[in-house]
């Protein structure tokens, strides 16, 4: 061997560890950049943070104890003339751990922003928490307390507890709003015309009051005698309960 | 020493750097490449997921070896592990009982009994939140209580480590199995956790169903579908469906019959006796609430609940027959205010078939899970 070949050696692996240096361990672009979306979700029960055991005077009367009370953020997408970039296809919101989720945008203009309250179809219906990493929200353990195992996927939302029905604080009266299925997939939209500029941030919520989920125009749900729904069993009471979710839910740009 | 040529030291210095330029490109996460291989010398053991298993969550601290698990067999049936010799893990978690005790409490060395029952050891790689109160987080955390626990096997840790340390094999094996000399409980409990994830049990009726190599007869399918319908009768329970409603916390999903969740079923009114998660959280509201054991292997491991009291599975039904108690804190599922699930004889009949088809004798009878000394 003999120097010349040796010296070509040292500088061609000079030039492939300069190379994989520069390419492995530095992501960040040399101009301008992504921008950022973070995705809130601002629920509230009573006028106060969603916690478990709290307790609240429902529009019907009956004082109700929070117990469980979990939701799906899916198909999280910016909306945009040529269709919709998903960025998330589920979150999972529970009561006690309030969460924020954030998303790197291409810069651009955009003509909404959306995202579902449930499991897009894709993924609910047919599929298994087992495709999924197991911390997935999607997945076995991240998706816990939220599959129906037979035919109806995931349990988009679930809010349940105990009541009491003379208003008082003897809760031994349950309740359980518990909704899945693809047709109870509901659409909060935020619908406006907006800009990602290089490199910025912008924020979004997700807002509601659970109480209001009761209510929607002169429908009331009572819990002395609508108090459970698994969806199939009971549709009309989940239809209600959906389409008060869906009046009381608005997707705010902060 | 005699000078190098240059060519020597060029060669050398491009070897080197190729070498550093490898470990930067992929070294960008350090402490995940320092913990996730296996310790030197070691061969990975590599688990065979079984058909529609999710994957198992090995911790990356704690890889799965072929020596590790072998240790980790040698010590969960080690009775040195107890102040007086006589016990091991495997004397309260029984093979023929799917690893689960025919007691509706254990009895440790000194005659002291605990207050709940021994939980059956089925697939622990996948599951969540230890004992019935959930106050392990890991599978490692949880096998660090029984050997010093006074109701238990009683040996203090520092006992238990100069024990396994003054034997030659042991100290051999620790040094095999993790690439370093030296006991700890530590290492004792992460050789425990391999073993007890390589204890799988997939090959019951139910998973050769699923599997389609086999069928269900008509009662067990009957029961199967009890056990996915809503309980009570439409005509009092809305959405009632005439079903044994088992799945909302033994569902199918992960195929482990548990969503590892805790709650309170209507055992008791009051909670004196036993706290459950309260005991753990200090928040009233969790009070009688137990995580939901697996049905894997159900019918193996008899009594029921975390207390043991009842014997069979016809008891265990005749509770959510009647409902269960009221209180403040009893699970939104249970019937408590309706009569119960109202099962027909038939029908439990049916369910009872169905919990049958979890049984795996392979599991219980598995060699490569039984007492090696």
């Amino acid at each position: 061997m003999n120097a010349t070949s040796s010296t070509f050696r040292f500088f061609f692996a000079s030039t492939v560890l300069i190379g994989i240096m520069a390419t492995g361990c530095k992501p960040e672009p040399m101009h301008g950049g992504p921008g950022t979306l973070t995705l809130s979700a601002n629920f509230s029960f009573d006028g106060d943070s969603v916690l478990v055991g709290r307790t609240a005077l429902d529009a019907a009367g009956n004082r109700l104890r929070l117990e469980t009370f979990s939701i799906y953020l899916g198909g999280i997408e910016l909306l945009n003339d040529t269709g919709a970039v998903r960025l998330s296809d589920a979150e999972r919101w529970d009561a006690g751990a309030p969460n924020a989720w954030s998303y790197i945008v291409e810069p651009g203009t955009y003509s909404g922003f959306r995202a579902h309250l449930g499991v897009p179809t894709e993924y609910n219906t047919d599929t298994d928490p087992t495709i999924w990493p197991n911390d997935h929200p999607l997945g076995v353990n991240g998706s816990a307390g939220m599959f129906w195992s037979w035919n109806t996927g995931y349990i988009f939302s679930k809010f349940d507890g105990k009541a009491d029905t003379t208003g008082g604080e003897n809760f031994i009266h349950p309740y359980a709003f518990h909704i899945g299925g693809d047709p109870q997939l509901v659409e909060i939209k935020y619908n406006e015309p907006w800009t990602v500029a290089e490199c910025s941030t912008h924020e979004f919520s997700l807002e509601g009051e659970l109480l209001d989920f009761l209510v929607l125009g002169n429908d009331t749900i009572d819990v002395r005698e609508d108090n459970v729904t698994h969806t199939g069993d009971n549709l009309g009471l989940a239809e209600r309960y959906v389409a008060g979710q869906q009046a009381a839910v608005t997707l705010v740009k902060n | 020493m005699m000078p190098r040529p240059l060519t020597s030291l060029m060669n050398r210095s491009a070897v080197w750097l190729l070498a550093w330029g490898v470990l930067a490109a992929s070294g960008c996460r350090p402490d995940e490449t320092a913990t996730c291989k296996t310790p030197p010398g070691t061969t990975a053991y590599e688990i065979d997921i079984p058909p529609f298993f999710p994957p198992m969550d090995i911790p990356p601290d704690n890889p799965m070896t072929v020596e590790g698990v072998e240790l980790g067999r040698l010590l969960f049936w080690e009775t040195g592990l107890s102040s007086d010799s006589t016990m091991s893990c495997g004397s309260c978690h029984l093979p023929s009982f799917a690893f689960a005790d025919p007691n509706p409490v254990s009895t440790g060395v000194t005659g002291a009994q605990g207050t709940r029952n021994a939980m059956a050891l089925v697939n622990m790689g996948w599951a969540q939140h230890f004992f019935w109160d959930g106050r392990a987080a890991t599978l490692e955390e949880q096998i660090l209580d029984p050997i010093p626990h006074p109701d238990e096997m009683n040996l203090p840790w520092a006992e238990a480590e100069a024990r396994l340390a003054a034997d030659p094999e042991y100290a051999e094996r620790f040094l095999t199995a993790f690439g370093e000399a030296g006991v700890s409980s530590e290492k004792v409990s992460k050789a425990v956790a391999q073993f007890l994830r390589t204890m799988i049990s997939a090959d019951s009726k139910f998973d050769r169903w699923r599997r389609g190599v086999t069928q269900l007869s008509e009662l067990e399918f009957q029961g199967y579908e009890i056990f996915n319908r809503e309980g009570g009768d439409p005509e009092v329970v809305s959405g009632g469906q005439f079903g044994g409603d088992c799945f909302h916390c033994h569902g199918e999903a992960g195929l482990q019959f548990s969503d590892y969740l805790f709650h309170n079923n209507g055992l008791d009114a009051t909670f004196g006796a036993d706290p459950g998660l309260a005991g753990i959280t200090g928040v009233a509201l969790d009070s009688g609430r137990f995580r939901t054991p697996t049905l894997r292997n159900v019918a193996l491991s008899p009594p029921y609940m975390h207390d043991g009291r009842f014997q069979t599975l016809e008891e265990v039904l005749d509770h959510y027959n009647s409902g269960g108690q009221p209180s403040q804190t009893i699970d939104p599922f249970m019937k408590y205010s309706s009569g119960g699930l109202m099962l027909q004889p038939q029908q439990k009949e049916a369910l009872i078939a169905f919990l049958h088809t979890l049984t795996d004798t392979a599991f219980a009878s598995n060699p490569a899970f039984a007492d090696p000394h």
